[in-house]
């Protein structure tokens, strides 16, 4: 019997699926809807963007995402930490609630973010009494810093967002789960659930993806293999596999073989 | 022929010309057909929808209309 699995608790919320979806990049608003149903996803990331003057119908997201759905806004498209904290209140406003996800990032290259816009963003916001979780590069210091600034996760990059490159920082990453007691939530480059189960093995609380969702050939599919994915990374990690050996340990009994060198041939 | 005043406001991106003392709510019923969640700044300042019908523009005001979007 596989047993049920301890919930994600953050700020007071009870969350049982830790793979939680971006809703950028879909083919369409009922893709992406149907993935969010399929999976039962229950943390979802939206932006804030203006109105297109010239075809200024607005895309209405919300009206896709069921009300049970926790929105964590992103503020993407912050260069600074001024301009995330722009945004966060403008989510606020928007009735999206408190939780936010700081995004700043000033390259347009590789979209890294800049851990030290990060950290005054997420300074301003938890003071504030908002629910924050930095998007951030893997340095110990600065998710020590935003952990003790109030940070309800730290959100360290897998990868490139976008890149489907995986776990490429996991040696960061696992040097922050084994120093911070803040939940870890790995964002960004996880492309396959077996990435995303990965990151959870290694002690991830909850992983974030977008792109590779969006970007499959079936995005409620892949959706729920993912949620699966994380399930079954979590659920390794507290049944505490073996290390790995370096010689053979040899999985049948070594005593009562059947065939041995002093039989007659 | 008394020319018609103007006032220059600008929206997003875009400076326009319109007629003197628009509120919010003009704004907002002129260019975004469908406002449930639409966010509204002037000059930095977060607009609350209730006040959308009694906040008039003036000369040079700069207008953000907001909305949501899919995001990562």
């Amino acid at each position: 019997m596989i047993p049920e699995l301890p919930a994600l608790i953050i700020a007071g919320r009870e969350i049982r699926n830790r793979f939680f979806l971006g809703t950028g990049k879909f083919q369409s608003k009922e893709t992406m809807r149907e993935a969010i149903h399929a999976a039962r996803i229950e943390v979802v990331t939206v932006a804030l963007r203006r109105i297109d003057l010239h075809s200024p119908t607005p895309e209405n997201i919300i009206d896709y995402i069921p009300d049970n759905v926790i929105l964590m806004t992103n503020t993407s498209g912050a260069r600074t930490a001024a301009e995330a904290v722009r945004l966060a209140r403008l989510g606020r406003e928007a009735g999206l609630g408190d939780w936010i996800k700081i995004e700043v990032i000033n390259d347009s290259r590789y979209l890294l973010p800049d851990n030290l816009e990060t950290l005054k963003a997420t300074e301003q916001l938890a003071a504030e009494g908002f629910v924050v979780f930095p998007y951030m590069y893997p340095d110990l210091y600065f998710a020590r810093a935003m952990a003790q600034a109030g940070a309800a996760a730290v959100m360290p990059l897998g990868s490139l967002i976008g890149s489907h490159q995986g776990l490429k920082t996991r040696e960061f990453i696992r040097i922050m789960i084994s120093e911070i007691a803040t939940p870890i939530i790995v964002d960004a480059g996880i492309g396959t659930p077996s990435q995303a189960l990965e990151a959870m093995e290694i002690g991830a609380a909850a992983v974030l993806a977008n792109t590779a969702v969006a970007e499959a050939g079936d995005p409620p599919g892949l959706a729920v293999a993912f949620s699966q994915a994380v399930a079954a990374g979590l659920l390794t990690r507290l049944s505490t596999p073996p290390p790995p050996r370096d010689a053979a340990s040899p999985s049948s009994p070594l005593t009562g073989f059947l065939f041995s060198p002093h039989d007659p041939g | 022929m008394v020319p018609v005043p103007f006032m220059t406001i600008q929206i997003n991106d875009q400076i326009l010309e319109l007629e003197t003392a628009p509120n919010v709510q003009t704004i907002v019923d002129r260019y975004v057909p469908s406002s449930r969640h639409l966010i509204v700044e002037v000059n930095g300042a977060i607009i609350r929808r209730e006040n959308w019908p009694q906040w008039v523009l003036r000369e040079r005001d700069r207008v953000e209309l907001i909305q949501l979007v899919g995001g990562g």
